[in-house]
Order: C-alpha cells, then sequence, then structure tokens
C-alpha cells in the first residue's frame, strides 16, 4: 500500500559532486529497508530526496504509488528522525510530540490520545512536561521516535538514528526499534553506516558506495553471495579474507592456488563465466569458513593452509587469529589494488579466521587451518565483481 | 593546601583587572557624590565627609545647589540622554532585523551570488569610519541629513550591518539545521517553519545581538561628533566632552554625567549577560 519506488533517482549538487548514480530501489510496504555505505558514500543525500528536503537533479520517487518527485515535504506523508534528534529546542516533550498534529489542525482530543499512546509505548510519560536540553541521549532518540510515531505517517526515514548513544544502549534501542517497527508495520528506510545494525534490522538492506547502489537483497543475501568484494568486505566482522589466488580448471580437479597453497575447489563453486585457464582471481573466504586443523569437523581435504598466528584477539564468544604465510602475495606486482581498497582485515599474505573460544591457540603458534571450500567464492580482480 | 596556594598568583591577576576595571568606576561615583572643595582638595580626599548631591541635580534640574549653570546643563543633559535613547533603540532595531534576516540567509540558503554579496558586505567591514568620514559628511550635507535622527540611524545602520551580519551568520551556522528540516516534515511551510521553529530556536542569538548592539551604538562618539552638531540630535557621549567649563572642570557634574549615561548600558549588560557572553564565546544556544 504505501511502498517506497525509486527509479533511477540522483543526486548531483551545485559544485558538481556527484552524490549519487542515478539508482532503482523498490521498499515494500511495510518492509524494513537499511539503506548502508561507508561515510560519504550518498545515504543522506538518498534519504533526504525520499524526504523532499534534497531535489532529486535526476529520476523519480514513488511514495504509495503516488509521484512526489516534486512535492513538498510536508505532503509526502512521511517521517523522519535524524541523528542529532532534530527535537524543537523551545517545546516541551510533550509539543514536540504533538507539533505535526498542531500544524495540521488535527482536532485535540484526536492530539492528546495519540500523544499518550506514543509516550506509553516509547515509556517517556514522565518526560512529557521536560525540555530536549533536559534529556540525555537515549531519552532524546525516543523522543524523536515519538514524534514519528503520532503522525502515523505512511514511511519512517531514520538516518543514522543510534549512532550518537553509547554501545550498550545503541543495542537496546535497536531491539526496540524493531519490534516498534514490527507492530505499527510502518514501510520503514533505516540509513546506517554500522553493519551489524544493517545485518540485524534489515528485512532487506542496500548497499551504496560511492554513491552508486551495489547491491539488495536480504541480510543473509548478501552475506553468503556478495556481488561484488566492496559488498562481502564491507559486511561481516571480522571481514572477509580477500586473497588473491590463481583458479585452474584444466587439471581434472579445480584447484586454488593461494600463497603457495593449493586447495581443492568443489565443482559448484567454479565459476561458469569465461576466463582464462588458469586465471588471476581474488578469493573470498568468511573468517568462520577457516578452522583449526587439530579440532575441526571437516572432511581433512586437500584444503589446508598453514601459518603463523601473529596475533590472537579475544571477542569473548570466539577469537579471531591473524595468520601469516611465510610468504607475501605471489606476485605482489599484479596485486589487485582493489583488495585494499575494500578495507580487508587481512593483507596478501595473512588470513584472518575465527575460530572457537575453546582453542589453545597463542601468539607465535605454528598452525594448520582447513577451508570449508563449500564458500569460497571468487571475484574478478580487475572489476571485483563477484564471479558466478 | 597545596591547592590553595597554587591559586594565589591567579588571586592576584583577577584582583588586579578588577581594581583596573572597576577602579575608575568606583572613583567617578565616589566623586559624582562629594562636593567641589573635597575634589579639588589637595592632598585629595578619598572618602567624602559629605554627601552631596548637587552633580546629579545640576542635571536632573532639581534646582542646584552647588552650580551656578545648573538651568542650562539640566534641560541639555536630560535631551541628550533622550537622543541617546531614541537613536540607540531605533539603530539597534533596523541593524537586528536585517542582521538576522542576512545572516540566516548566507548561512543556510543557497541562492546565486551568494558569495559575492557576503564578499561585498564583509569587505566594508575593512574600512574604518573615519577614513569614510569626510566625503560621508559632503553626502549627508547634500541630502540634508546632517543632524538628523534619520542620519544618525542610517550612518550607524550603514556602520554597523556588516558585522551583526557576520556575527549572526556565524551564529546560525553553529545552528543544528535539523529542527527546521523536522518542521518541514511535520507539516510547515517555509514561512510557518521559520516563523515556529527557527525564530523560536535563534532567539537567545538575536537577544544577544540586541545586547551587543545596544552597547555599540550607545557608545559612539566619533560619528555623532561629526553629524550630531546640536542639542536635537547630541547624544550623551559627546554632550559629556562639553560639560567642562573654559576655565574650571566641574568634576562632580562630569562624573555625575558619566554615571548617568551608564545606567542603561550597564541594565542591558547585566539583563543580557548570559546571552551575551555565549554568543561573544561563539558557542550556539
Ligand atoms: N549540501 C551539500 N552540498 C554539496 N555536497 C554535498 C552536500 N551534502 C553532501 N554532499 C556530498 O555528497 C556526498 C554524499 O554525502 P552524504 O549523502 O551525506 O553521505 P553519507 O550520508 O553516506 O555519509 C559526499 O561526498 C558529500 O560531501
Ligand atoms: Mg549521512
Amino acid at each position: 500500500m504505501a511502498g517506497i519506488t525509486l527509479e533511477q533517482l540522483a543526486k548531483r549538487y551545485d559544485d558538481a559532486v556527484q552524490a549519487v548514480f542515478p539508482l532503482d530501489l523498490s521498499v515494500e510496504d511495510g518492509e524494513l529497508m537499511v539503506l548502508i555505505g561507508p561515510s560519504g558514500s550518498g545515504k543522506t543525500t538518498v534519504l533526504r530526496m525520499i524526504a523532499g528536503l534534497e531535489e532529486a537533479t535526476g529520476g523519480s520517487i514513488r511514495i504509495g504509488g503516488r509521484d512526489v518527485t516534486t512535492t513538498a515535504p510536508r505532503d509526502r506523508d512521511i517521517a523522519m528522525v535524524f541523528q542529532n534528534y532534530g527535537l524543537y529546542p523551545h517545546l516541551k516533550v510533550r509539543d514536540n510530540l504533538s507539533f505535526g498534529l498542531r500544524v495540521r489542525h488535527v482536532e485535540r482530543q484526536v492530539i492528546e490520545e495519540r500523544v499518550a499512546e506514543a509516550a506509553r509505548m516509547l515509556g517517556i510519560v514522565p518526560l512529557l512536561d521536560r525540555r530536549p536540553r533536559q534529556l540525555s541521549g537515549g531519552e532524546r532518540q525516543r523522543v524523536a521516535m515519538g514524534r514519528a510515531i503520532v503522525r502515523e505517517p505512511a514511511a519512517f526515514l531514520m538516518d543514522e538514528p543510534l549512532s550518537n548513544l553509547d554501545a550498550k544502549l545503541r543495542i537496546q534501542m535497536r531491539n526496540d526499534l524493531v519490534s516498534l517497527q514490527r507492530r505499527l508495520g510502518t514501510t520503514t528506510v533505516y540509513v546506517t553506516h554500522d553493519q551489524i545494525e544493517a545485518m540485524t534490522m534489515g528485512d532487506r538492506v542496500a548497499v551504496l558506495d560511492h554513491g552508486v547502489l551495489q547491491q539488495v537483497g536480504t541480510p543473509r543475501d548478501l552475506y553468503d553471495s556478495p556481488c561484488n568484494a566492496f559488498v562481502a568486505g564491507f559486511l561481516g566482522y571480522p571481514s572477509m579474507n580477500l586473497l588473491p589466488g590463481t583458479l585452474s580448471t584444466s587439471s581434472g580437479v579445480p584447484t586454488v592456488t593461494i600463497c603457495g597453497f593449493e586447495l581443492s575447489v568443489p565443482m559448484d563453486r567454479v565459476p561458469v563465466e569465461a576466463g582464462g585457464d588458469p586465471r588471476a582471481v581474488v578469493v573470498g573466504l568468511r573468517p568462520e569458513a577457516c578452522e583449526e586443523a587439530r579440532s575441526t569437523r571437516l572432511a581433512p581435504t586437500g584444503a589446508r593452509l598453514s601459518g603463523l598466528a601473529h596475533r590472537v584477539e579475544t571477542l569473548g564468544a570466539d577469537v579471531v587469529v591473524h595468520l601469516r604465510f611465510g610468504c607475501t602475495s605471489p606476485d605482489p606486482g599484479t596485486t589487485p589494488p582493489m583488495v585494499d581498497e575494500v578495507g580487508t582485515e587481512g593483507t596478501a599474505g595473512e588470513l584472518v579466521a575465527r575460530f572457537d573460544r575453546r582453542t589453545s591457540t597463542r601468539e607465535g603458534d605454528r598452525l594448520d587451518v582447513v577451508i570449508d571450500t563449500d564458500r569460497l567464492i571468487f571475484f574478478d580482480p580487475g572489476t571485483g565483481d563477484a564471479l558466478r | 593546601m597545596r591547592r590553595y596556594r597554587a591559586n594565589w598568583p591567579r588571586r592576584v591577576v583577577i584582583a588586579g583587572l578588577v581594581v583596573w576595571s572597576v577602579g575608575p568606576i568606583l572613583v567617578a561615583l565616589v566623586t559624582s557624590v562629594s562636593t567641589t572643595a573635597e575634589v579639588e582638595a589637595s592632598p585629595p580626599v578619598w572618602i567624602p565627609t559629605h554627601l552631596s548631591l548637587s552633580g546629579y541635580s545640576a542635571l536632573l534640574g532639581h534646582g542646584g545647589t552647588g552650580t551656578s549653570r545648573a538651568g542650562s546643563e539640566a534641560g541639555s543633559f536630560l535631551r541628550s540622554m533622550l537622543n541617546s535613547g531614541m537613536v540607540t533603540l531605533e539603530a539597534t532595531a533596523v541593524i537586528l532585523i536585517l542582521a538576522v534576516l542576512a545572516g540566516y540567509a548566507f548561512a543556510r540558503l543557497r541562492f546565486p551570488g551568494r558569495r559575492i554579496i557576503m564578499a561585498l558586505v564583509f569587505l566594508t567591514l575593512i574600512a574604518p569610519v573615519f577614513a569614510v568620514a569626510t566625503p560621508l559628511f559632503r553626502i549627508m550635507a547634500d541630502l540634508r541629513l546632517i543632524d538628523t535622527q534619520l542620519g544618525l540611524v542610517l550612518l550607524y545602520v550603514s556602520a554597523f550591518v556588516p558585522l551583526a551580519i557576520w556575527m549572526f551568520m556565524n551564529y546560525c551556522r553553529d545552528l543544528p539545521p535539523e529542527p527546521e528540516d523536522a518542521a518541514l516534515i511535520d507539516g510547515c511551510t517555509r514561512l510557518q517553519a521559520l516563523w515556529k521553529v527557527v525564530l523560536p530556536q535563534m532567539l537567545p542569538g538575536i537577544v544577544a545581538l540586541l545586547g551587543i548592539l545596544f552597547l555599540i551604538v550607545w557608545s559612539q562618539f566619533l560619528i555623532p561628533l561629526i553629524f550630531a552638531t546640536t542639542l536635537s540630535t547630541k547624544p550623551v557621549t559627546v554632550l559629556i566632552t562639553e560639560l567642562v567649563g573654559k576655565n574650571t572642570v566641574p568634576y562632580s557634574v562630569l562624573d555625575a554625567a558619566g554615571i548617568l549615561a551608564m545606567i542603561p548600558p550597564t541594565f542591558i549588560a547585566v539583563a543580557l549577560n548570559r546571552h551575551i557572553r555565549g554568543m561573544l564565546a561563539g558557542t550556539a544556544g
């Protein structure tokens, strides 16, 4: 009913900054769509265009089937929550909540009911007579949410609403926000740069980089089948390992060679796309797909790497081990630049693995790692695109 | 104990500053209630033995006893205070309105020619008053604006609007833009958002700027010295200098005038102290 559809939506700022390249995105009615990307990737710009605070320089926006591309913000039937809350500093919480309804001349009794209901839902009843400056960050965030709720809009737009809160509160608010959104069933576009928020909150996630939409899908889709090395490296912590390698299929059993280690590759993992043979690839490997050889339940096939644990970090539930192979990249001159660009934890010749907390690995140990080759992904070293 | 002692140099400096700034005012206050004989006594009498309000009554016209010039001075002093007050209020109001509108526009709106207009406005900050006084005098004379309230207000407006715009622009830049955005989404038109949200949000800054402008304009001396030639516009700052007679210096009258002239700006400074400090320190809100 009130889905949001962006078609070829683009934004170029006056000073010739192309902040958003034409993008298509469709948010279903009632869906929580997370828009994620690094800082400066154009997330806020997209959201502000949907809100009407920024004029689109190309494409169209439809909300609930209605073309609102040139409609004033007040007529788009949306509500927005800002990173720094954007409360009206001169108004009490009560009046912050009711402001939008009063401007629209809603009946007083309806206003009172809705404000009371929202305040109760968000647990801010005792704060109603305070002013914004007398509230903590978390309380302000709740008031900002309340202000959005009372309007009963067709969609919520949220721009990094939790990033000013401390870690603990952020997790709590994250959960509160998701259950609230589920209960209200209001279509929501949620902007964040935090991949954990994206993975945990989004029905679907859209990844943006340098103003270009990279991929849209469920958190699981993006995690398991990223469309390129950027998405692969951006989602998940620790980041996916992206190692330069050579894929060879000519000699019967397909193999990939990483830093001199030869791993056999299951047939269904071998890209069908045409390419040379052997061909240079970037091998994507999730840290949790690397297991300790001495405790693995994986078949100890020919998928084994060995190296030196030069750093061991305890995360609590698991242990992150940085493994160094005794080599640099096979041919440093051809190391694709994009491997560094995506900001992965490891570098060529280094593998990040995530072990169970019971591991006895210590810094300085030499150890063998078995790779779950069913989870290998290959990327084109030139374009960074996933090879399928 | 150690912290206590470490504070001593600081205390001495603060005490020095207080004496430096408050001392002259105290002397003026004491002198203004002393008799002429005691003021001129040698060695000086610091604490007057007789309280005498003759200085004040000479200025305020309650049939002064001590000074022979009482009659003429009473009328002119009150007139000059009135002149000061009127011109200061008018100029402050005009400058304030222009500065708030332009400062907000420069800070928030993107419009063609914005940078050039800004550059032109702020370029005038460089030109000192005395450099333009002579050409201005001729223009003002041609327009018959010498010795008129309108002329003075125009001069003050042109002299202080750029500074005021600059201050208010910086203030607006520090204000978060989100409340205005929120208002637009919540259902306001641009004008409604300005009126219902932005203006209240800017209120502390407006009050501060009002105070600062009042203090600046009230204490103007050079401009009125040139352009306010008669008592019909002459402000108290200029009049005080004329209280000095050819042969005598009536200290008590002079200092009483100074004290009285300080009352309005003191009142403003005390009342708006918190806001003014905020603005001069460059912190919004
Ligand atoms: N008002 C503006 N004028 C010019 N450039 C802008 C403006 N707002 C954002 N940009 C630029 O557009 C790009 C995307 O910005 P933004 O949408 O804020 O990214 P994000 O929210 O993902 O951090 C950045 O390069 C930024 O510098
Ligand atoms: Mg942003």
